[in-house]
């Protein structure tokens, strides 16, 4: 009963006041107090204590969560907060955007690859306008950018009809700096692309809103003006 | 209520194999609402909300009136959306912005600023990613750090669940004196052996008193050829 008590006053603390003007703590503690009606406020607490900010938890694999006591059910929440974010970030972006230079497909990529912690390769399929037919997941987990299968890539992009296609994989370590077998393996797959008439536009390589267009970069890419 | 349940795990375990990556919008705030509304069926809420704000970017920023007029949803259900909305964007603001200490100078002076509100002998650890920019920073220590006391683990075990490339230690002297002793120095080399055998690197370990800082990393040589392990174990409480 004391704790059903608590948590009214927590979240009748918190009508109508700005979101923005809570700490870290008063936010983690009103969205654990979801899953965790009693402790909300130490759990909070703790887990702020041991990673950082709420940033960092909120990144926090399930392990180093369940680790610090929190339950499967609090665990899921925290780490599908920042990806549903992204997906919201994604929505925001009006359906018939064109993707026609590099400054759009780093944005995009950019709210694309919030809250993916694992490196991740995803590719944008876009029509002759440069509008976006889907984009795909290709490659998760330890990434090398040789291991990447070029016909799987072709096929997908030829089967989908698309004009252009863009690459772009993370760093979540934070580095944009892209590998030389980055830059060879972008170099190959534009070949291979063009064989069968599509255009590769770039390869980036992005972390947080930070990116590399490794083609532009490298000097290998030629834009039709 | 069976049906329900079984599909709340059925969407939770779906997220889990592969994110959201299956997820239509409307599916992915159906799964978040599953935390603030019970027991009921939240797709048609979602859909709802989805409706109403345009997008999904659009339903979670939807005014507390336009959120509680969706059937089941009540005022705990907007209130949570508003925190998840502006825990999301702090999150993602912190994953993304952030200014790059970069240079000498910039980091002494974030070495200075960190120092500002300490009192006594106190050990801050600043974390960095690739790009110089601070992911936290957070104290880690009360005392005179090169005693036996302090351990190479409450500065790496941060680090690494930070998920840090580099890292920055500030300690401050209760004595207003902006050096090290030889102890000192020669532990925060230790420090930044510890840190790099983990894949850390310890940019510096700057000791601040008074508006002044020197770097503990490029004092001199420790006293004498004592192992730094040993060192570290065998000083006394100081001076």
């Amino acid at each position: 009963m004391k704790a059903y008590h608590e948590l009214v006053d927590l979240r009748e603390n918190l009508r109508g006041k700005d979101m923005a003007a809570l700490t870290d703590q008063e936010l983690l503690t009103a969205l654990l107090s979801y899953t965790e009606p009693t402790g909300a406020r130490e759990l909070a607490a703790k887990l702020l204590d041991t990673f950082g900010g709420i940033s960092d938890v909120l990144l926090a694999s399930d392990r180093s969560l369940g680790a610090c006591g929190v339950s499967r059910h609090a665990s899921s929440l925290l780490r599908m907060l920042l990806p549903a974010y992204g997906r919201a970030m994604l929505s925001e972006i009006p359906a018939d955007t064109r993707f026609d230079t590099v400054e759009k497909l780093g944005d995009y990529f950019s709210r694309r690859f919030c809250g993916i912690s694992v490196e991740t390769v995803y590719m944008m399929l876009l029509r002759e306008d440069y509008t976006l037919i889907d984009c795909r997941r290709v490659a998760r987990g330890s990434v090398n950018s040789a291991n990447l299968n070029t016909r799987a890539l072709v096929e997908t992009a030829l089967f989908c009809g698309a004009s252009f296609v863009a690459l772009a994989h993370n760093h979540p370590g934070g580095s944009t700096v892209p590998s030389q077998c980055d830059i060879t393996t972008t170099v190959n797959l534009k070949s291979a692309f063009e064989t069968v008439g599509i255009q590769l536009l770039d390869h980036l390589v992005v972390a947080g809103d930070r990116y590399v267009p490794i083609l532009l970069s490298s000097g290998e890419l030629c834009r039709e003006t | 209520m069976a049906m329900h349940t079984g599909h709340r795990q059925r969407m939770k375990e779906k997220f889990e194999r592969d994110g959201f990556e299956n997820f239509a919008d409307h599916e992915v705030l159906e799964t978040l609402l599953f935390y603030a509304i019970p027991y009921r069926d939240t797709n048609p809420t979602a859909h709802e909300l989805i409706d109403r704000g345009g997008t999904l970017w659009g339903a979670l920023h939807l005014s507390d009136g336009q959120v509680t007029g969706v059937p089941l949803c009540g005022e705990h259900a907007a209130l949570f959306l508003k925190l998840f909305a502006e825990a999301g964007r702090r999150a993602a603001g912190a994953c993304i912005s952030g200014e790059c200490y970069d240079s000498r100078a910039a980091l002494r002076q974030l070495a200075l600023k960190t120092a500002e509100n300490a009192a006594g002998d106190e050990t801050y650890l600043v974390l960095f990613d690739n790009h110089y920019r601070v992911l936290s920073t957070r104290l880690v220590f009360r005392g005179y750090y090169a005693s036996a006391a302090f351990r190479a683990k409450s500065v790496a075990e941060p680090a690494l669940l930070a998920r840090a490339s580099m890292a920055m230690l500030v300690s401050t002297h209760a004595n207003r004196i902006a050096r090290p002793d030889p102890y000192e120095a020669e532990a925060s080399r230790y420090l930044a052996r510890s840190l790099s055998l983990v894949g850390i690197k310890l940019l510096d370990h700057f000791i601040a008193a008074a508006g002044i800082c020197t770097s503990a990393l490029t004092a001199g040589a420790a006293a004498g050829n004592s192992h730094p392990c040993a060192m570290i174990a065998n000083k006394e409480e100081p001076r």
